[in-house]
């Protein structure tokens, strides 16, 4: 018999943390590996987290709605060892090769007696000083390493009185104060990060999607027929986002370190809002997908999400985003980026106006497209040409 | 003068012999064949067989004739071939020798020395490599003292025998040629009761004995290239332990990593665990890390099988260096 722990898993590729979002098991409760112990939400997903252990539930480690980095410890389990008992019975072995380091067994929070000690005596916030164990563990030379550049900067007393305070709000008669779901403070750290860290720069043009909006009454009923999907206009503008972007690859990479990732494949990123929240499931290869494959699969991602099970592996591997404004009447708005991609259009309403054609007035279907781009990967110029490129295509859908 | 450790030790019952008269030599084949590894050597053809005696093979006899010889006035030296047969002599290192002074309340004391060489490493078997330490680590009135090189184990012998109290003094027999040093004098001793610091260090401290010093000394050094500072402490004194010297050489980093050929559970490195948690639990910095043999009843003799059993003494480096990254 002996405790092993359960850590926060990594969901996806670049979750750091998770956020405990339920319980599934109690202490002193049989467990199976595989069974689901728990409910963990990452940037936007929830999942149910299965048990790699066998065992009885020592102890909750962490509370519900804690969010821990990934890798730290949540759960105590104590395992049986079979193989090992049954080998004691016949001969007084242990073990016959000693264990691999288990160094990696962290206390709680990894504070060691001797940091907890001198942090208290030398009355420091440990918040203010960095980690260099493992997995950024404040070690005893550390707290050495503080308290010696402490002494030797000149206002000792500022450091330590220094302490940042998060005020927190006060409910009221006419206020009430609420508490933002974990889904919500993920999309808006990830909104502030990316509109801080991007220079956004904004550009709109106007297209015609006169024979799109014909070719798509054309086609709507029998499509439904055939596929059980709605035929609506968005996959259109997906497919020819990617086609564009096909033609101006600057559009479709990252600025990241003060280098330009280009990306080889387009994966379109397409923001699917609730009334709670605003997902980013992603369709990858767009450019070699039909207009009816996209329409198929955006259809897909939509009940995935109304059905809560939207998988993290679904929200990943974007290139560039596309945003349909329009369908909640929007004929003008600016996005942010979906960091660290390099753009992100909006499709506006479509609407009937008269427009100008061969000095001739003519009633067109008329679409803005708001594109909001990463000025440090490209200028004007370039993202002109994009909206030019695209604005071509959707006219040159048949009709 | 450098020696390799059988030489030194051979070299320091010489010396003594000359020295002091009352002195003699008891064990089996240490007379005319000059002992199993060759450690008293001549010393019969020098001395007489009246001062280095062959003895039967019976090891109880040997340390009770030791022990009666002593409270008679004599300072004997018994060898026993090899550590794994000192047990018919248990019954009389325990009950007799460990207790004499207190049982006695100082009327009788038993200046007595017991070498024998133990450890494994050399395809000896089960009968010729085993890590008998423990099993005397518990003994109030016996000192347990593991010289660490030719110089120490020579100057520490020269101390246990003018002792007046029981020493069981053990040498780890592949420490006995594959260690060379320069010894000292006739006239050095070192203490048998304090731990001696190798090597000062400030990322990690290795606190073990016997043959692994050498090893863990080079496993520092090899860190220092890393730019890592990893202090060695050598126990030297088994039982009792140097409780104020271990303890503050574990304070400099609060990292602690043992190492013993001994099995792992019940071992002597797992005293000096508990001593460090004790006492100073709120200096250290990480878990305490113990290296040692694996729960097996012996070393085997197969070399497949006594390199797996040896294994854990490879991982020292990896070990030591996941400790200073903690």
């Amino acid at each position: 018999m002996s405790i092993k722990m359960i850590e926060m898993p990594r969901i996806g590729e670049s979750s750091v943390e998770g956020t405990l979002v339920k319980w599934l098991v109690e202490p002193g409760e049989k467990i199976k590996k595989y069974q689901p112990i728990a409910e963990i939400m990452t940037a936007k997903v929830t999942t149910e987290m299965p048990s790699m252990l066998s065992g009885i539930v020592q102890e909750q480690l962490i509370e519900e709605m804690a969010t821990v980095a990934v890798g730290e410890a949540i759960l105590a389990v104590q395992t049986v060892e079979k193989a090992v008992e049954e080998q004691v019975v016949q001969a007084p072995l242990k073990e016959t090769i000693s264990q691999p380091n288990t160094m990696a067994r962290l206390p709680e929070k990894g504070l060691s007696p001797s940091v907890r000690r001198l942090s208290k005596e030398h009355q420091i916030d440990l918040t203010q000083v960095t980690g260099t164990g493992i997995r950024g563990r404040i070690t005893k030379k550390d707290i050495a390493q503080y308290v010696q550049n402490r002494n030797q900067s000149p206002q000792p007393q500022v450091t330590s009185t220094k302490k940042v305070e998060v005020k927190k709000l006060i409910a009221s008669d006419t206020q009430q104060v609420i508490q933002p779901s974990p889904i919500r403070l993920a999309i808006a750290k990830h909104m502030e990060e990316s509109k801080s860290d991007i220079p956004h720069a904004w550009m709109m043009v106007e297209a015609d999607v006169t024979p799109l909006v014909k070719r798509r009454e054309q086609l709507k009923h029998h499509f439904l027929e055939e596929n059980g999907v709605k035929l609506t206009y968005f996959p259109y503008f997906v497919k020819a986002v990617a086609i564009a972007l096909k033609k101006v690859p600057l559009l479709n990479a990252s600025w990241q370190n003060n280098q330009i990732l280009q990306h080889h494949e387009i994966n379109l990123s397409i923001a699917v809002g609730t009334d709670k929240a605003l997902f980013t499931p992603v369709i990858m290869h767009a450019d070699q997908k039909s207009v009816r494959d996209i329409a198929v699969e955006i259809q897909q991602i939509v009940q995935h999400i109304r059905a809560g099970n939207l998988h993290q592996v679904q929200m990943e591997g974007g290139t560039f985003t596309v945003n349909n404004t329009g369908a909640f009447g929007s004929v003008l708005s600016k996005g942010i980026i979906n960091a660290p991609q390099g753009g992100i259009l909006q499709v506006e309403s479509i609407v009937k106006r008269p427009v100008v054609i061969d000095d001739m007035i003519a009633i067109r279907s008329m679409v803005n497209l708001c594109l909001s781009f990463d000025h440090r990967l490209l200028d004007g110029v370039m993202a002109g040409e994009f909206l030019a490129t695209l604005k071509e295509t959707l006219l040159q859908t048949e009709a | 003068m450098k020696l390799n450790m059988i030489d030194a030790i051979h070299l320091g019952l010489q010396e003594e012999l000359v020295r002091d008269e009352k002195i003699y030599l008891i064990g089996e084949d240490i007379g005319r064949k000059g002992g199993a590894f060759g450690a008293t050597k001549g010393l019969q053809e020098q001395f007489g067989a009246d001062r280095v005696m062959d003895a039967p093979l019976a090891e109880s006899g040997i340390v009770g004739m030791a022990l009666g010889s002593a409270m008679a006035g004599m300072r004997p030296v018994c060898e026993i071939q090899f550590a794994d047969f000192i047990f018919p002599a248990f019954n009389q290192i325990y009950s007799e020798v460990s207790k004499l002074r207190y049982r006695t309340n100082n009327d009788f004391e038993a200046p007595m020395v017991i070498r024998a060489p133990y450890g494994g490493g050399i395809q000896g078997g089960l009968y010729h490599s085993q890590s008998i330490e423990s099993f005397f680590a518990h003994m109030p009135g016996l000192r347990v003292v593991i010289p660490s090189g030719p110089r120490d184990a020579k100057a520490l012998l020269k101390t246990a025998i003018r002792s007046n109290d029981p020493v069981l003094f053990l040498e780890h027999k592949k420490a006995y040629r594959s260690l060379v040093e320069v010894v000292g004098d006739a006239e050095e001793c070192f203490p048998i009761d304090q731990a001696i610091m190798k090597k000062q260090g400030t990322d990690c401290l290795i606190i073990t004995y016997g043959l692994f010093v050498s090893k863990a000394v080079k496993v520092a050094e090899k860190l220092a290239e890393e730019g890592y500072s990893v202090g060695v402490l050598d126990l030297v004194s088994i039982y009792p332990l140097d409780q104020a010297t271990i303890l503050d050489a574990a304070k400099a980093s609060g990292k602690v990593l043992l190492l013993s050929e001994g099995n792992k559970e019940g071992n002597v490195i797992s005293e000096v665990a508990a001593v460090l948690a004790e006492e100073i639990l709120f200096e250290l910095d990480a878990p305490i890390k113990r290296l040692a043999a694996p729960d097996v009843p012996a070393v085997p003799n197969a070399k497949t099988l006594e390199d797996a059993y040896l294994h854990f003494s490879e991982t020292l480096e990896e070990e030591t260096r996941a400790l200073i990254l903690f």
